[in-house]
């Protein structure tokens, strides 16, 4: 009898068909959707929740009130911080319970070392020629070229006539003494220079062209470098003499320039389980805990070199070759006459050549392998300002270069490092003016070979590797060529290198005395231990060791475990060396972030997964109850032929089961392959799990409403379908189809609130889901981790929302179909009565937009509800979505109910009432 | 109680039976008072004009619906003291022929027919109780036809067949022929007349038609709810006659 019912019935157990399958497979794809979704990004979260370390310690007060107002660690902040935790406090955080690493760092500051551009200019020396000048430009490039420093030009003097050199020995005087024993009395602006043989033998001096030196002159520009090499007749160069010992085939020019790099201390053994640092070694050997310096030999600190210097610096060697006129009346001019000449001379362009900054390394040319250091100079923090949109202004500093290059022992002059007259972002102290330092390296590391750690949730790792700023708009970015801004060896400028010299911390006290030395760490780095993924467990691990640590020492701490990196704008003022205003992209590190990302999927996932669960319920619920409830009449009859309640209900619920499990069925015979379109892995046994589910539901959603109608008594039910008028009511809109409609939809109160509660369910649902989803792209985008998992989901979450889409306007679809089906005799009987088919449609029409209108206004309600509840605010995005949603459910309600009555009016009359 | 097939119908007795209809802030009374007896094995009409209560009665009787006010007993049980639940039970006792017929229309005749015993146990064959009660009502070899593949008459005659299925002591038609031209609507008559020898069942037929009362053994007549004539038919009288015979007013 049911398989009877259903077969012929076709059309309405192939909407209660359709509507199970859809709750199902809706169940199913929704659910898998918020798993994949859940599963992804916890797995992003626990791949790279870690960076290099857990806790941050810094010195008291060493959080800038930037970094507390954001919950962000600053970058390259190590650079200004130098010392503040004493090795007391050190040794209480290693004493704390669960920490697994503390590696202390301590930022020295930073000193100088020399870099050589040997310029080969054999190849422009014109042999035929008698003298000739060659001018070197050298001009130090930074920040991708847009800042250049100027150097003093060097000036090659090249003659084929003999050269008469000083004798040293005897210029102790007034007077210069020459090798063939010529004498000269003091001549101004013409004190070095050395004899050229001229044609007709006269001897005459080569003064050079150096103005008298003048102490502002940090580049050099007043005395520029000349030198004189003799073209020898077997084509030889010899320097400065005509000792011949020393001449060489290929004339090589030495221009030297400084670079500063930073020199830090940590302790080894911590660096090398925290970070590995023993194993990026590529050359020499790794420090030893005790190592110290050897206050003896003017403390030789032992010390790791980077094998990448990581500074954007170069030098620019422009060549050119002076005019012939000007180069004839060289001999015996003076330098001041020759100064003024030159800087009026004619040129012959003649090339350029570039020389980057090299690592840190020990000069061959000394005896043993050292780097040599002049002082050690420390450099603040950049101090911001903050713009209204956030944007943080480093504030500019006076460059004061002259304070700390005057008295430096070697300073001055050609050797100055052009680029520390850029315009200033930090503030320079020079400590130890007095002690010559040297160094003695004892291994190289490249800092690429670092354990390596998430590049998602790094966290600041400046002792090796350099911070970078990208340009933040079209125009900073063209400007940097599209390369990132990366710090010159200017210690004032607003980023600085990574240090290039690390020594232990032991030697510390040789360098910076007792006192200062118990001072001297920076920052400790703390792995904790036993830390595999980040649940609640270990979150609150960590939190109670960095309150430990914060407690029982007073310092700054940062946890940085599951922090990734936020970009920060920054705007840069223009440098006096060239560089235009920049807006940069800095990476800082924000705290928090997966924590805040596993609490937001969490929350996402309840809510979804609750949400979902309603409206698959409420769809089955609803689509159920409309396909029995079309069936009242014939369980009224069956009541009336004397079956019995249980009965009738086992006949709704063994047809609903029936239909329920072949849609289940089919449904999870479907899983497989929609999960393969929409790529997500909603696999057969969850569909298949969803069944018995949706069964119960089906059958519950069924029973309810068949004993509702075998309990009335039957004759309710076999009455003709006009309902008792409550009270006659006169109708303001007058006898229009309109109000035809409105009393329609007023006089079944209970169909009117099922269509309206689908049309509610699905404008609902749908705005609910895409703000959630919104929401929570909204909540975890603006970092590194937080993008790279809104962008893994981001394809899960569309399917979510797709399918609730089409679930919402399907089940709308399906009770609007029933609702007009169950009414097909009454408009057959308007039509009967001589109503149009346009009037009859009209009236549909606007019945179901009435339905949808206060439908959407429920759903649009409990939407924003929900987003409210459980957004922090609601997007005006939402509001509009809502609005949208609403707007097409309405519209989707007059099409769902005129579709099927159009379908109605093509059915025989006589056939509908008939059935009657 | 379920299966006797034997004695001579369900002796049927209502005592100030009283049914209305609340239309808004007006009380309309359906039934207002009627107290009745039919004999066992009578058929009886119960006429008047719409609206006089006929189909509220048959209802009442039926247990159909439940009455404000008064008692139905049939075969000495109170059926409106009985608890809903056994109502069930008394409704499988009586036949019930509606105006619409209202057969299932996804069902073929022969399963409408037997439709209403599905749900029990019975000592007989069920399809073989069904193709006799369709042949019974001249319906032999249309078993598998669908109501909508049948007329207004032999749907008819499938709604009689599906109230004998229970072998009913009580039947109760409510306007059996109402939708029937004349000539089919007297062979339903007398197929009722026939089968209610046969089946030994008391029969109530409402009806608004003065020739239905003919094949009947009494004729009730309702207006507003309160029987206004009751009388006997004489055996071979035509209504008519009887009504004059009795000096009131002409249907």
């Amino acid at each position: 009898m049911i398989w009877s019912l259903l077969r012929r019935r076709l059309w309405r157990s192939s909407a209660l068909f359709g509507a199970i399958l859809l709750a199902t497979t809706g169940f199913t794809v929704l659910t898998g959707t918020v798993n994949t979704s859940r599963l992804q990004v916890t797995g992003e979260v626990d791949a790279n929740f870690r960076g290099a370390y857990d806790i941050l310690v810094r010195p008291k007060g060493a959080r800038t009130a930037v970094e507390n107002e954001r919950g962000t660690v600053a970058p390259n902040q190590l650079s200004g911080t130098h010392g503040g935790i004493t090795m007391a406090q050190y040794r209480a955080i290693q004493a704390v319970q669960g920490v697994e690493v503390a590696a202390p760092i301590a930022t020295l500051g930073s000193t100088l070392v020399s870099n050589t551009a040997r310029v080969d200019i054999t190849d422009l020396v014109d042999r035929s020629k008698t003298r000739q000048l060659i001018r070197l430009d050298p001009t130090l490039l930074a920040d991708r070229g847009l800042s250049r420093g100027v150097r003093a030009s060097t000036y090659v003097y090249v003659t084929r006539r003999p050269l008469i050199g000083i004798d040293t020995a005897k210029s102790t005087g007034p007077t210069t003494y020459f090798t063939d024993g010529t004498a000269v009395p003091p001549t101004e602006y013409c004190d070095t220079g050395v004899l050229e043989v001229q044609e007709d033998g006269a001897k005459k001096r080569l003064c050079g062209a150096s103005l008298s030196s003048w102490s502002e002159d940090y580049a050099g520009l007043r005395t520029p470098p000349f030198e004189v090499y003799g073209l020898l007749p077997d084509g030889r160069f010899s320097s400065d003499t005509s000792d011949t010992q020393y001449a060489t085939d290929r004339l090589v020019v030495n221009i030297w320039w400084m670079t500063i790099v930073g020199l830090a201390a940590v302790d080894p053994a911590a660096e090398a389980r925290l970070l590995g640092l023993d194993q990026a070694l590529v050359s020499g050997r790794y420090l030893r805990p005790d190592e110290t310096g050897e206050p003896a030999k003017k403390v030789r600190l032992p010390v790791l070199t980077a094998a990448l210097p990581q500074i954007d610096e170069t030098m620019r060697v422009t060549l050119a070759t002076v005019d012939d006129d000007l180069v004839r009346a060289i001999p015996g001019t003076r330098s001041d006459v020759l100064h003024a000449r030159l800087g009026k001379a004619g040129v012959a362009p003649a090339g350029t050549r570039t020389f980057e900054a090299r690592p840190a390394e020990a000069d061959p040319a000394l005896e043993t392998p050292l780097v040599i250091f002049m002082f050690v100079l420390r450099t603040g923090l950049p101090r911001y300002n903050t713009t209204a949109d956030g944007t943080l202004r480093p504030v500019v500093s006076d460059a004061a270069p002259g304070s700390w290059i005057n008295g430096g022992p070697l300073l001055g002059g050609g050797g100055t490092p052009s680029l520390i007259f850029d315009t200033a972002f930090r503030d320079i102290e020079v400590i130890n003016r007095e002690a010559l330092l040297s160094a003695d390296p004892v291994g190289v590391f490249d800092p690429a070979k670092l354990q390596g750690y998430s590049q998602l949730s790094r966290v600041p790792l400046e002792t090796y590797r350099s911070p970078e700023a990208e340009g933040a708009d079209p125009r900073s970015r063209e400007l940097l060529g599209d390369r990132p801004l990366a710090p010159s060896s200017n210690p004032a400028g607003y980023l600085v290198s990574a240090p290039q010299l690390i020594t232990t911390l032991a030697a510390v006290p040789g360098l910076l005395g007792a006192k200062a030395a118990d001072n001297a760490i920076s920052a400790v780095r703390i792995r904790v231990a036993d830390v595999h993924t980040l649940d609640d467990l270990t979150r609150e691990r960590i939190r109670r060791i960095a309150e430990e640590i914060g407690t029982t020492t007073g310092l700054d701490v940062d946890i940085t475990v599951g922090s990734s990196l936020q970009p920060q704008t920054v705007e840069l003022a223009a440098g006096t060396l060239g560089r235009p205003e920049l807006r940069l992209t800095e990476w800082w590190s924000r705290k928090g972030v997966a924590v805040a990302i596993m609490d937001a999927i969490d929350r996402k996932s309840v809510l979804l997964f609750g949400l979902i669960l309603v409206v698959c319920v409420l769809f089955l619920a609803n689509a159920t109850t409309a396909a029995v409830r079309d069936r009242r009449r014939e369980l009224a009859v069956l009541a009336c032929v004397g079956w019995p309640r249980h009965r009738l209900a086992a006949l709704v619920t063994g047809e609903v089961a029936v239909v329920g499990l072949a849609a289940g069925l089919v449904s999870a015979g479907l899983a497989v392959p929609l999960s393969l379109v929409v790529d997500v892995p909603a696999g057969a046994s969850q569909a298949l799990a969803a069944v018995p589910l949706a069964l119960l539901l089906a059958v519950v959603a069924a029973v309810v409403p068949a004993i509702q109608a075998a309990r009335a008594h039957p004759g309710t039910a076999l009455a003709p379908l006009v309902s008792p008028v409550r009270r006659a009511r006169r109708s303001l809109t007058g006898h229009t189809v309109l109000s035809a409609a409105l009393r329609n939809t007023r006089r079944r109160p209970g169909r009117t609130l099922l269509a309206a509660a689908a049309v509610a369910l699905g404008v609902g649902a749908f705005t609910t889901l895409l703000t959630l989803t919104w929401v929570f792209h909204g909540n975890v985008t603006g970092t590194l981790l937080g993008d790279a998992v809104s962008l893994r989901v981001r394809a899960v979450d569309a399917v979510a929302v797709a399918a609730t889409l089409v679930l919402a306007v399907l089940a709308l679809a399906d009770v609007l179909y029933l609702n007009v089906r169950e009414r097909s005799a009454e408009l057959a009987t308007l039509q009967a009565a001589g109503w149009s088919d346009g009037a009859l449609t009209r009236l549909i029409a606007y019945e179901g937009l009435l339905i949808g209108a206060v439908g959407a206004l429920v759903g649009a309600g409990v939407g924003l509800f929900f987003v409210d509840r459980f957004a922090a605010a609601v997007p005006a995005t939402a509001v509009a979505v809502t609005a949208a949603a609403a707007l097409a459910g309405v519209a989707l309600s007059g099409l769902a109910a005129v579709l099927p009555a159009l379908s109605v009016r093509r059915l025989r009359l006589s056939t509908l009432l008939a059935q009657e | 109680m379920s299966d006797s097939t034997t004695g001579a119908g369900a002796k049927v007795r209502v005592a100030g039976l009283a049914k209305h209809y609340q239309g808004g802030d007006v009380r309309i009374p359906a039934v207002a008072g009627v107290s009745l007896e039919f004999a066992p094995g009578t058929m009886t009409a119960i006429t008047g004009p719409s609206g006089s209560g006929k189909s509220t009665l048959l209802h009442l009787i039926g247990a159909i619906e439940a009455p404000d006010a008064g008692t139905i007993t049939v075969d000495d049980v109170e059926i409106t003291s009985v608890k809903r639940r056994h109502l069930t039970a008394y409704r499988r006792r009586v036949g019930f022929v509606f105006q619409r017929y209202h057969l299932l229309p996804a069902l073929t005749a022969l399963d409408n027919v037997i439709a209403p015993v599905v749900p029990y146990r019975v000592k007989f064959d069920k399809a073989a109780r069904g193709r006799e009660l369709l042949a019974a009502v001249g319906l032999a070899g249309r078993e598998n036809s669908l109501p909508s593949q049948l007329s207004g008459g032999q749907q008819q005659r499938v709604a009689i067949a599906r109230a004998l299925i229970g072998a009913p002591t009580l039947l109760l038609a409510d306007e059996p022929t109402g939708n029937l031209d004349s000539r089919t609507g007297t062979e339903i008559l007398d197929l009722l007349a026939a089968l209610r020898a046969e089946h030994a069942m008391t029969v109530l037929v409402a009806t608004h038609e003065q020739h239905v009362a003919a094949a009947c053994d009494r004729l009730i007549r309702l207006r507003d709810g309160e029987v206004v004539q009751d009388v006997s038919l004489a055996g071979g009288e035509h209504p008519e006659q009887t009504l004059s015979r009795l000096g009131g007013p002409r249907l």
